[in-house]
C-alpha cells in the first residue's frame, strides 16, 4: 500500500502527451499546418507573431487572423501477454488561435500581439483499464499570451522579439490503488493552474524573388502551479494516511524550440518549404511535486522523465491552382522525445509522421480563408516500463485534426 | 467498450467520406504468438486446477462469485488463453452476492484497530449451495484434505457441500470429475488443510499423518498419470502457518489492562493460587509432623517396655562376669569357672546384686562403664524393635489413619498424640520450613509461568492448562494466538467478569508449532519427491510465502507482507488471500511452469487485482 501510494503521485502531471514533441503540433495557422506545419520560412502574415516574429515586419499592412482546429484523437495500449486492448476516447480538443498585427504604413517596425494555445488536449481512457492507477483522465489548458515587436532592418532582413506569458490550468484523475467498500478504487484528482514567462525571438531573411529563409527560437518555459489542489477520494481508513485534500506545487519545462526554415518559389504559383525544429526536452529530466500536507507520511515526490532533444523534420508545398486558390500539402516527421521504457499513459510517444492537406481562398482584396487537415501516425511503440508500477504493452495513437483561419488584412 | 470487426470496420472507413471518427481510431497491431513455441514442452489445451479453498478463490471467510472470478488458477488460465488455441477454463461459479460469514471490514476504532463484521444475512443456503451444471476446469473445494479429493462420495449430501454443489453425480471424485476433462495439464495444490485445522484450533483438530498424506497425494497422482500418461503438471508445497497475519495480529501479550484492572485480577488470582499453595505445603508439613509423633510415640512405648528387661539382662551379664572373673583368680579352670558363674548368678546373692545393679542402671546410677553398655543394649534393641515389621505396619495404620482423620487427630493419635502434632507443626522451626516451602513452591510456579503475573499496560493472556498445577499458564513469546480471540464469545474470556483464561484453541504452543511445523515439513517433502519422480513442476509456495512474511517482495509497485489488511497479500480471514494475493501466486505458478516446461505464458497484471477493501 506504502508504495502504491508514493508512486501514484510521482507520476505526469504536465507530461502529458499534449508536451510530448509528437503531440506539439503547431496548430497555429491552417496556413503552415497545410503545408506540414512549416513556418519560419513562409511570407509572413500575423501568425508569424507564434512562428517567426522576425518575419511580421515583412508583413504589408495591418492583419487579424482567428482561426480553430478540431483534434479528434484516439490511444490503443495492449498489454503485453493480454488480447485486451483499452482505449482512450478523447473528446475533441479545440485548440485556437487570435493574432493582430498593425504598423504604421511604410514604418520599419510592426506590432503584434498573439492569444495562441500551443498545447492543451483531453485525454480520457475508459472506464477500468488497465492503467487506472496511472491515469484516468487528464486536461490541460495553456494559452499563450504574447505581445511582439518587428524590426524590418533592409528589405532583406528584419528581426523580431516576443514576450510569452503563459497560463493555463491542468486537471489529472486517477485511480489509487486502494479498493474501498463499494468496490470502486480510491481516486486522486489534481487541479491547479499554472503560469510561466518566455520569448519568441526571430530572424527573417528574403535574399531574392525566390528564396526566404527564417529562424526561429521560443525559449523554454517553466510552467509553475503554485496552489494547486489535489483531492483525495479514500477510504476513512486511510484518513492518517491521506488528507482529503492539499495543495500542491510543481514546475514543468516546456521545452526551447528552435526552428531554422526556408521557403523557395520556382515559380510565381509554385512554393517549396522546409523546417527543421529541434526542442530541447532534455531539460525535462524528472518531475517533482511538493505536497502542502503530507501524502502517506512524503511531502515530495518525484519520478524520472529523461526526455531528450528531439528534432522535428517539415516539408511543405503549395500551389496556387486560380488567382484566389491554392491548394497545399506536407508532411513532417517527429521524433519521440520519449526513451524506450518511460512512456507513460499521459506520453504514449513515439515516433511520428504527420500528413497534412488544404487550401488556401481569398473572397475578395482582405478577406482570406485557409484550411487544414493534419493526420498524426504515430509508431506503434513496445514499452517495457521502467517503473515499478508502469504500464508494459504496446501503444499506439492517432489523430485526425482539421481546421479553419480567418485572415482580414487592412 | 464494443469492438467493430474489422470488416465493418473498413466499411464504415469507406461509408465515411470525412472518415473523421474512424480515421482517430488507433489499432494495434500484433501477431498472435506461436502457439507450438509458447506452449513449450508442455500441452495447456485442457487445464484442471485441483486444490482446496485457496484453489477455489476463498477468502475472508467464505467463498464468492467474485473471488472465483480472480482465482489464481482463472488468473492462470487467462494468460493460458493467451497462447493457446481453443482454450477454455470453467468454474462452479456461486451466485452474485455475499455469502453468509463473509468478512467484512466495516470500520476503524478510535485507536485505528480494525471493526471486522460477518454478513449475517447473505445468499440464501438454498440458491448459494444450488447444484451447478458442469464440468469445471476449477476442482478447488474449501476444506479438502488431501485423502478428499479421491474420496467417492465426497460430493454426496454427507460429503462436502462445496463439493456437492457442482460434483457430476454424489459418487463421483473430485479427481475423477477433473480426469472426465482429459486434462492435458493439471495445477494441485493440496494438503493445507492436514495440518490447518489442527493448528487454527490451537491444536485441536487433526494432523494427516505423514505416511497417510503421502498414499493420497500418491493416489491422486496416480489416477491423473493413469488417465492419461502424456499429463503435464504443476504441484505446489506447503506453506508455513505460524507466520500467516491469523497467528501474527494478536500478540502473545494483547492483554491490555489499566492499573486498577491488572492490581484486581493480580488479587484474583493470587486467591485462587496463593491459599491452595499454602494448603499443599501445610498438608504435607502436617503429614510429616504426624508421621514424626507416631515414631517419636512409638519409640517412646518401645523403651518404656525394653527398659526393665534390658536392664536386667545387662546387668546379669556384668555380675556373672564379675563372678566368672573371680573364679578364675581362684585358680579354677575355665569350664570350673563358668560353672560356679552360672551358679552363681541363681544364687539369692547373685540375684541380689543382679536387681541391685539392674536398678542402679534404670536410675543411671551405675558406675559408667556398665552404664554405657546398658545405654548401648537398649538403643539397639528400641531400634531392633523399632524396625520390625510388626511396629512398622502398627506406624502405618496409625499414619493412614491419622492422614484420613486429619481433622479429628485425636482419635486417632489420642490427646497427647493429637497436642504433640498441634505442638509440632506450630514450633518456629516447622514455620519456617512452611513458609520457605511455600515460598519456593510460589517462585516455581511463576516461572513456569503457572502463577500469572499482571501489570498496567500489556500482558500475557492467560490460558486453561490442565497440565498446570494451578490449572493456569500465562503465554509467553514464543506463543502463537489466533486472530479470532479478538471475537472470543463472553462465555469464553470475559476478564472484567473474573474469567480471565482463554480456551487452548485460542493458542498454539510451542509443542504444536513443533507438530505443524514436522508436519509441513513431511508433507513438503512427498511432493517434492513425487513431482521429481513424475517430472511435475513443482511450485516451492513454502519458500515463496517465507519471502512475504520475511521482509516482503515488492511486484509492480505492490508491497506484499504478512501484516493484517495493509500486508495486502492476505484476506480479512488472516488465512486466505486477497485477489492480489492469489494473482501473485498466480504469477508463482506461471514462473515456475515457465521455467519447468520452457513455455511462455504470460505475466498476469498483479495491479489488476483488489486487496483488501477498506471501509
Amino acid at each position: 500500500m506504502k508504495k502504491t501510494l508514493l508512486t501514484f503521485l510521482a507520476a505526469t502531471l504536465f507530461g502529458g502527451s499534449v508536451w510530448a514533441s509528437g503531440y506539439q503540433v503547431l496548430l497555429q495557422s491552417n496556413r503552415s499546418t497545410a503545408m506540414g506545419n512549416i513556418g519560419v520560412g513562409l511570407r509572413p502574415d500575423p501568425s508569424s507573431i507564434n512562428f517567426n516574429p522576425g518575419a511580421l515586419a515583412m508583413m504589408r499592412g495591418n492583419g487579424i487572423q482567428v482561426g480553430a482546429n478540431l483534434i479528434y484523437s484516439g490511444i490503443a495500449y495492449q498489454p503485453f501477454g493480454s488480447d485486451e486492448v483499452s482505449y482512450a476516447d478523447n473528446p475533441v480538443g479545440t485548440p485556437f488561435h487570435a493574432f493582430a498585427a498593425f504598423g504604421a504604413e511604410e514604418s520599419p517596425l510592426k506590432f503584434g500581439l498573439g492569444v495562441y494555445t500551443p498545447y492543451g488536449s483531453t485525454v480520457v481512457w475508459e472506464d477500468g483499464w488497465e492503467g487506472q492507477f496511472n491515469l484516468k483522465q487528464l486536461s490541460l489548458t495553456a494559452i499563450f499570451v504574447q505581445p511582439t515587436i518587428s524590426y524590418r532592418i533592409s528589405e532583406q532582413l528584419s528581426v523580431g522579439a516576443g514576450f510569452i506569458y503563459s497560463f493555463g490550468g491542468v486537471n489529472l484523475q486517477r485511480n489509487i490503488d486502494l479498493p474501498m467498500a463499494d468496490g470502486t478504487y480510491s481516486n486522486v484528482e489534481f487541479d491547479g493552474k499554472a503560469a510561466g514567462f518566455g520569448y519568441n525571438l526571430g530572424l527573417y531573411f528574403v535574399p531574392n524573388e525566390k528564396l526566404s529563409v527564417g529562424l526561429n527560437y521560443r525559449s523554454r518555459i517553466n510552467m509553475e502551479v503554485e496552489e494547486g489542489e489535489a483531492s483525495f477520494n479514500r477510504p476513512a481508513a486511510a484518513a492518517g494516511q491521506i488528507p482529503a485534500s492539499t495543495t500542491f506545487s510543481s514546475s514543468l519545462p516546456l521545452p526551447s524550440y528552435l526552428t531554422i526554415g526556408a521557403t523557395f518559389r520556382p515559380t510565381e504559383k509554385f512554393m517549396i518549404g522546409l523546417d527543421i525544429s529541434r526542442a530541447g526536452w532534455g531539460a525535462y529530466e524528472s518531475l517533482r511535486f511538493d505536497f502542502g500536507d503530507p501524502v502517506n507520511g512524503a511531502d515530495f515526490t518525484e519520478e524520472e522523465r529523461n526526455y531528450e532533444t528531439a528534432y522535428t523534420y517539415k516539408f511543405g508545398a503549395e500551389y496556387q491552382v486560380a488567382e484566389a486558390f491554392k491548394l497545399r500539402a506536407g508532411a513532417y516527421y517527429d521524433e519521440t522525445a520519449v526513451q524506450d521504457g518511460y512512456l507513460t499513459p499521459e506520453t504514449p510517444d513515439a515516433n511520428a509522421l504527420g500528413l497534412t492537406a488544404g487550401f488556401g481562398l481569398n473572397i475578395g482584396e482582405s478577406l482570406a480563408i485557409d484550411g487544414s487537415v493534419l493526420y498524426i501516425d504515430k509508431e506503434q511503440r513496445d514499452n517495457v516500463s521502467v517503473f515499478d508500477d508502469g504500464l508494459s504493452g504496446t501503444f499506439k495513437s492517432v489523430a485526425l485534426i482539421p481546421g479553419l483561419t480567418l485572415t482580414y488584412k487592412f | 467498450m464494443l469492438y467493430l470487426n474489422k470488416y465493418i470496420k473498413n466499411s464504415l472507413y469507406a461509408a465515411s467520406l470525412l472518415g473523421v471518427t474512424a480515421a482517430c481510431d488507433p489499432e494495434i497491431d500484433r501477431p498472435a504468438p506461436d502457439f507450438e513455441v509458447a506452449n513449450g514442452d508442455a500441452d495447456f489445451s485442457v487445464y484442471v486446477a485441483l486444490g482446496n479453498s485457496l484453489t477455489s478463490g476463498y477468502a475472508s471467510s467464505a467463498l464468492n462469485r467474485e473471488g472465483q472470478i480472480n482465482s489464481y488458477p482463472a488468473i492462470i488460465a487467462e494468460k493460458m488463453d493467451y497462447i493457446t488455441p481453443d482454450f477454455s477454463f470453467n468454474q462452479p461459479l456461486v451466485p452474485e452476492g455475499e455469502a453468509t460469514g463473509t468478512i467484512l471490514l466495516t470500520g476503524l476504532t478510535p485507536e485505528g484497530l480494525p471493526v471486522l463484521n460477518r454478513v449475517t444475512n447473505g445468499i440464501p443456503q438454498e440458491s448459494y449451495y444450488a447444484p451447478v451444471e458442469g464440468p469445471f476446469n476449477n476442482l478447488g473445494v474449501p476444506g479438502a484434505k488431501v485423502g478428499d479429493l479421491t474420496l467417492a462420495g465426497y460430493g454426496s449430501a454427507q460429503g462436502n457441500p462445496y463439493y456437492a454443489r457442482f460434483a457430476s453425480n454424489p459418487m463421483a471424485t473430485v479427481v475423477g470429475d477433473a480426469i472426465a476433462l482429459n486434462p492435458t495439464f493439471f495445477t494441485l495444490w493440496i494438503g493445507n488443510n492436514d495440518v490447518l485445522g489442527y493448528a487454527t484450533t490451537g491444536g485441536e483438530g487433526t494432523i494427516t499423518p505423514v505416511g497417510e498424506f503421502e498414499a493420497a497425494y500418491t493416489e491422486i497422482i496416480n489416477q491423473l498419470v493413469a488417465a492419461n500418461p502424456e499429463i503435464e503438471g504443476a504441484l505446489a508445497n506447503i506453506p508455513s502457518v505460524s507466520e500467516i497475519p491469523y497467528f501474527q495480529t494478536v500478540a502473545w501479550n494483547r492483554f491490555a489492562l489499566d492499573a486498577a484492572q491488572a492490581a484486581a485480577i493480580n488479587g484474583a488470582v493470587k486467591g485462587r493460587i496463593e491459599p491452595a499453595v499454602q494448603a499443599g505445603v501445610d498438608s504435607v508439613a502436617k503429614t510429616q509432623v504426624i508421621r514424626a509423633v507416631i515414631e517419636a510415640g512409638t519409640r517412646q512405648r518401645i523403651e518404656a517396655e525394653a527398659r526393665p528387661l534390658v536392664a536386667n539382662g545387662v546387668a546379669t551379664q556384668i555380675v556373672y562376669q564379675q563372678a566368672f572373673q573371680g573364679a578364675k583368680q581362684q585358680n579354677l579352670s575355665d569350664a570350673e569357672a563358668k560353672a560356679y558363674a552360672d551358679n552363681y548368678i541363681t544364687t539369692q546373692e547373685g540375684k541380689g546384686k543382679i536387681s541391685q545393679l539392674s536398678n542402679a542402671l534404670l536410675n543411671n546410677q551405675a558406675p559408667a562403664e556398665a552404664q554405657e553398655a546398658f545405654e548401648t543394649a537398649l538403643d539397639n534393641q528400641v531400634e531392633k524393635v523399632f524396625n520390625s515389621d510388626d511396629i512398622q505396619n502398627q506406624m502405618d495404620a496409625a499414619y493412614n489413619a491419622a492422614i484420613n482423620n486429619m481433622n479429628n487427630l485425636e482419635a486417632v493419635l489420642g490427646a497427647q498424640g493429637a497436642a504433640a502434632v498441634e505442638a509440632n507443626f506450630n514450633s518456629p522451626e516447622v514455620v519456617a520450613l512452611r513458609e520457605a516451602g511455600f515460598n519456593d513452591q510460589i517462585s516455581q510456579l511463576k516461572a513456569a509461568g503457572y502463577y500469572p503475573t499482571f501489570a498496567a499496560g500489556p500482558n500475557g493472556f492467560v490460558v486453561d492448562e490442565p497440565q498446570s498445577p494451578t490449572g493456569l499458564r500465562q503465554l509467553n513469546e514464543n506463543d502463537l494466538v489466533t486472530f479470532t480471540v479478538s471475537a472470543a464469545p463472553a462465555s469464553e474470556f470475559n476478564p472484567t467478569a473474573g474469567d480471565i483464561t482463554i480456551p487452548g484453541k485460542y493458542v498454539l504452543d510451542v509443542q504444536e508449532q513443533e507438530n505443524v511445523s514436522q508436519a509441513i515439513e513431511g508433507y513438503n517433502q512427498i511432493i517434492a519427491e513425487i513431482a521429481l519422480e513424475n517430472t511435475f513442476a513443482l511450485v516451492d509456495m513454502n519458500g515463496f510465502f517465507n519471502e512475504i512474511v520475511d521482509g516482503g517482495i515488492t511486484v509492480a509497485g505492490t508491497t506484499f507482507t504478512n501484516a493484517f489488511i495493509t500486508g495486502n497479500a492476505f484476506s480479512l480471514d488472516g488465512v486466505h488471500l486477497t485477489q492480489k494475493g492469489y494473482a501473485l501466486v498466480a504469477q508463482r505458478f506461471i514462473d515456475e511452469i515457465n521455467e519447468f516446461y520452457g513455455s511462455d505464458i504470460p505475466d498476469p497484471n498483479i495491479r489488476n487485482y483488489p486487496a483488501v477493501k477498506l471501509p
